[in-house]
């Protein structure tokens, strides 16, 4: 029985999203103290090369230089999730970058010397810095993979011939999408603080307890504890996770025993960073002349970058997440993961959708123009609906795809009706349409559980303490949790304090990754407030207080006492339903899945091919909204990272694999000066077990964009574009060449 | 193989610098016989010294009281080398008197950029892409260079920058000023980027072009065309305005023009853009920019009738 409420419209206590605006959050950085021992790395400047010898002699005679670490440090540590591929400083550097010799100073200049004084000679070896390369390259990149494929994929569902004949109508294409930076605005920043054999390392991480946990057994053999403190993160869009600055930095913090710190420069940070995985996907799509969507088969290579990450994780999602947004009756998809020597992907808003995304949702399109049936009409006929069981073994509780469909036909009907085609000699307009789906949290992320877990606290002056490993990554985690617990216990926000991911007092948490923190920690914290207030009417009772007194009073009147240590609760959610995937990723792998269509109204330039996004519409299927202001960011923000993945964004590598835009300059972020009109939808759908109705929409409003915009150059202009990003000279020359 | 042995990717931080700040000539010219490096808003140097680690002592040019100084004199326009582009380009006058200019100085980074940066930091890093300095070639700009001797030249833009990043400014000596000519009567100019963003973007093509009119209004008297970001320097398309001359804008004038343009510029294909779409940018940019121009004496000559 779904009790319909209306999304919260209210005024908003978006107490954190204040004080970012008023400056007062303190990130890394900031935290940082004058007198702390700066770190440095020196790093390969080739794509694939050897280390010969070091000599760190002539560095460590540089006044205010205090130590030295070489790969020699690090022997036999690896990291990695869940594979451990990528050492701390390494001795076979696999991409231009790559951490080599990191040296620690009292200040900044000697830090410079320093690197720069170091000698380290190469063998420089064949590189590789594209798919294709690495295939034919007779060099392993990594001695266990000897063909350069870290993971093959393979998903078959339905039964394909019985399917393949019923097809009347095959589209086919070859899409290349490209490696982007995360762009973030916080560079990768860490500070350890060593107190006793304590290391404190303070980072913005998606999953704090989960790194305290692997470090742990790293620093446990050098004799030291270690605790995880998590300052505000400057946003990480899937980016910050194990990263070898953590281990140099611990490692240098235990040596000389005193409090060390890195912040990377942009430019490193970009150099040395993570990327969206590069994608080429081979897709076809069968359908019957009435537009029943029958049969689609992928053949997709992923780039891997020199390391791992979550790779694998990553090219399995792009293989077959989005297949899951229509009743086909077979699926054929196979994906390959190689390692090439560019810089280490790792998974980034969307989780491989947005690349799928792109071909999947251009092929319907040209589906529909083939069958004479409107796009959102051949989408609607085959859409998933509730109580579905997908091929790929997804139960779908509720799904607002349908109303997602018609709230953007109508918006696109009205704008049409209000613009009627102007005839231009230079500029064209054009509409594009474009879907996607999403899971929340993912239980084949941690083969041992997927949980969350959430404690109330109250503390002795009355501030009654959320505490989780559930963290913040910028999303309004912190807020959300803080008004949920206030409106169940009917307590002023005022009076709750939110500690995320200290792992010296939080309880253990899997983090934030997946869309699935405001759900799990939601629940939990739902979980947590009943709890609580069973405690507070026992206490109550106790005291001689009314049974039915309020939360408020209960908890003034154990302060008064000194009984605050007894009102204390840990709530708890792990859903009931989901399945471990196996390992061609079939399973119920979430407890509720996210739906969205987007439109778009482009005008092209035809003389310089510049895309001029006019008006954008955004439906989503979240669930009941939680915070619209909160869900509006989102969407508006997911929609904007995707128009620059989309338009602008690319990493470029020369022949030798350096980056060639190691900057905003020419990684182009969308700026203020670019944002575009974007309409927010969001459907009436309550999803009976999320937290109060809920569902996500973290990862969700950056999935259909490019395809979106994709379809709507098409409409305006006739070229299809099958290769990101589409700057104004590919469109430009996809005019001259096919038009 | 042989090993080789290379060196260390450098970080890129900012390296510890010493910023003096002189208040008058003499101390700003004792500076730099000392071997600091003039900084006027630093947004080109600053960004310098982080990737390269150099220079490290550096003598701020703010200081100097009359180099903060705009002067109008009749169809003269001098510019301190202090001078924000903010500020000229928030001038209306300079705006109507030096429109290629101040198009191009409205364009540059951002809001907080401009705010910082100076026009003569623009003309001294002297890229190929400064989007002043399309609009300065086409209004005869000449930079005016002070020694510590006080004595005083004054160089044609076209021969103050001579290669990319590289400008003829002797050792010891300084930019005081940029002086222009400006609009006279029947004349018009303008000036058009293409950038793929609206904002902290790099034109990858750009045209200044500036335009005079015959008494009739119609007929061409005079063009000149500057183009940017696509050769060594700042190009100017003397040929491709001479064709204007003597004739009306009709478009095929135009398009011939703009052809010309595209065909004697000298763009290089880097990671920014091909040569070829280079060149489509110019013709496009090119046709636009003589109109506007042109649109410019006939609009100023209606709003002059009507007030
Ligand atoms: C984010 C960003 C975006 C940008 N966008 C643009 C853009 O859109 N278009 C564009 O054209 N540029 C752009 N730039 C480059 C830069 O902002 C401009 O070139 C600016 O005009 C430089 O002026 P400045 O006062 O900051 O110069 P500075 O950095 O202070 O100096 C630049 C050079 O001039 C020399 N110099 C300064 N004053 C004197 C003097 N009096 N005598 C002799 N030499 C002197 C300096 O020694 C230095 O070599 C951008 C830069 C950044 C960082």
């Amino acid at each position: 029985m779904s009790e319909i409420q209306p999304p919260v419209q209210g005024p908003v206590s978006a107490t954190r999203a204040t004080e970012r605006a008023r400056g007062l959050a303190r990130y890394a950085a900031d935290l940082i103290l004058p007198g702390t021992v700066l770190v440095g790395v020196a790093r390969s400047p080739h794509a694939h090369a050897r280390v010969i010898s070091i000599d760190t002699k002539p560095a460590l005679e540089i006044p205010g230089v205090l130590a030295v670490l070489t790969p020699a440090d690090f022997d036999g540590i690896e990291l990695g999730h869940p594979d451990t591929d990528e050492p701390v400083l390494t001795r076979v550097a696999r991409y231009v970058g790559e951490a080599v010799v990191a040296v620690a100073a009292s200040d900044q200049d000697s830090l410079l010397r320093g690197i720069e004084a170091l000698h380290i000679d190469y063998q420089v070896l064949p590189h590789a810095c594209s798919v294709a390369d690495a295939l034919t390259l007779d060099q392993p990149l990594h001695a266990a993979y000897p063909d350069n494929v870290v993971r093959r994929f393979n998903a078959k569902r339905g039964d394909w011939q019985a399917a393949e004949q019923r097809v009347s109508t095959w589209v086919s294409g070859t899409f290349q999408t490209q490696a982007v930076p995360h762009a973030y605005l916080e560079p990768r920043a860490t500070l350890v603080r060593v107190n006793g054999e304590l290391l404190e390392l303070v980072t913005g991480s998606h999953f704090p307890s989960v790194l305290a946990e692997t470090y742990r057994e790293i620093v446990a053999g050098w004799g030291a504890q270690l605790e995880v403190v998590t300052p505000d993160i400057g946003g990480s869009f899937g980016a910050k996770w194990e990263h070898p600055t953590h281990l140099i930095c611990l490692a240098f913090a235990h040596r000389l025993g005193c409090d060390v710190a890195m912040v990377l420069p942009r430019r490193d940070d970009m150099i040395a960073g993570r990327t969206r995985l590069a994608m080429r996907i081979q897709m076809r799509i069968g359908a019957t002349d009435d537009g029943e969507l029958v049969a689609k088969e992928t053949v997709l290579w992923a780039d891997n970058g020199a390391y791992s990450a979550h790779g694998p994780a990553v090219t399995l999602a792009a293989a077959i997440r989005m297949d899951n947004l229509y009743r086909f009756s077979a699926l054929n998809a196979k994906a390959q993961l190689v390692y090439t020597n560019n810089i280490p992907s790792e998974c980034f808003r969307g989780f491989g959708s947005p690349q799928s995304a792109f071909a999947q949702e251009q092929l319907i399109d040209e589906l529909a123009e083939r069958l004479g049936i409107d796009p959102i009409e051949l989408r609607r006929r085959n859409a998933v609906r509730a109580g579905d069981t997908t091929l790929h073994g997804w139960q779908v509780g509720s799904c607002g795809f349908t109303e997602c469909l018609d709230a953007i036909q109508q918006r696109v009907q009205a704008h049409q009706h209000e613009n009627p085609p102007s005839i231009n000699s230079r500029y064209r307009f054009g509409y594009g349409v474009a879907a996607g789906t999403h899971g929340i949290s993912n239980r084949g992320y941690d083969r041992r559980f997927d949980r969350a877990l959430l404690s109330l606290v109250l503390a002795p002056d009355g501030m009654l303490c959320i505490e989780s490993g559930e963290v913040e990554i910028g999303c309004g985690t912190v807020d959300l949790f803080g008004a949920i617990v206030a409106e169940r216990l009917k307590l002023d926000r005022e009076r709750i304090r939110v500690v995320l991911g200290d792992t010296a007092t939080v309880p253990y948490g899997l983090g934030c990754f997946a869309s699935r923190t405001a759900f799990f920690g939601g629940r939990a914290a739902l979980d947590a407030s009943r709890q609580f207030a069973r405690a507070c009417s026992h206490l109550a009772i106790e005291i001689g207080l009314p049974a039915k007194a309020s939360i408020a009073t209960v908890i003034d009147t154990a302060v008064a006492v000194g009984r605050t240590t007894e009102l204390r609760a840990t709530g708890r959610y792990e859903p009931k339903h989901v399945t471990l995937p196996d390992e061609s990723g079939y399973g119920n792998t979430s407890p509720a899945y996210t739906f969205g269509a987007h439109a778009c109204c482009v005008r092209i330039d035809i003389v310089t091919g510049l895309t001029n996004v006019v008006h954008y519409w955004a439906a989503h299927d979240t669930g009941r909204v939680l915070n619209l202001q909160r869900a509006r960011g989102q969407v508006v923000g997911g929609v904007h990272q995707g128009l620059g993945f989309a338009l602008a964004e690319t990493t470029l590598v020369d022949n030798h694999g350096r980056l060639q835009n190691p900057g905003y300059l020419d990684d182009r972020v969308a700026t203020f000066a670019d944002a575009v009109p974007v309409e927010c939808i969001f459907t009436s759908t309550f999803e009976q077990e999320g937290p109060n109705g809920a569902k996500s929409i973290a990862e969700p409003p950056i999935i259909p964009v490019a395809a979106c915009v994709a379809n709507a150059i098409h409409n305006a202009t006739g070229t299809r574009q099958r290769r990101l990003p589409m700057t104004p000279e590919r469109i430009w020359r996809s005019l001259h060449t096919e038009g | 193989m042989m090993p080789t042995v290379s060196p260390v990717l450098r970080p890129s931080y900012l390296p510890p610098v010493e910023l003096h700040r002189p208040n008058d000539l003499g101390e700003l010219f004792a500076c730099v016989a000392a071997g600091a490096c003039p900084l006027a808003g630093g947004t080109d140097l600053v960004v310098w010294a982080s990737q390269r680690g150099e220079p490290r002592q550096l003598a701020w040019t703010g200081g100097i009281d009359e180099w903060h100084i705009v002067d109008i004199s009749g169809q003269q326009v001098r510019i301190g080398a202090a001078v924000p582009l903010s500020r000229i380009a928030r001038s209306g006058e300079l705006r109507s008197l030096i429109s290629a200019v101040i198009e191009g100085a409205s364009v540059v980074g951002s809001v907080q950029l401009r705010n910082q940066a100076t026009l003569v930091g623009n003309v001294c890093t002297a890229s190929p892409g400064g989007d002043t300095l399309p609009g300065l070639y086409v209004h005869d700009a000449m930079v005016d260079v002070v020694n510590a001797a006080g004595s005083r030249r004054s160089i044609k833009i076209s021969e103050f920058i001579c290669a990319p990043g590289k400008t003829n400014l002797a050792p010891g000596e300084l930019v005081a000023g940029v002086t222009v000519r400006g609009l006279g009567p029947l004349e018009g100019s303008a000036f058009c980027r293409f950038t793929q963003r609206n904002a902290l973007d790099l034109a990858l093509a750009s045209v200044a072009a500036r335009v005079r009119f015959e008494s009739d209004e119609q007929t061409v008297a005079q063009a000149s065309i500057a183009l940017g970001a696509v050769g060594p320097t700042v190009l100017d398309a003397g040929q491709a305005a001479a064709l204007l001359v003597g004739r009306t804008l009709e478009p095929t004038q135009l398009r011939e023009c703009a052809n010309l343009a595209a065909e004697c510029c000298q763009p290089i294909t880097d990671h920014r853009a091909s040569a070829d779409y280079r060149r489509q940018l110019v013709r496009a940019l090119t046709e636009e920019i003589v109109l506007a121009a042109a649109k410019q004496v006939t609009a100023g000559c209606a709003s002059v009738e009507a007030s």
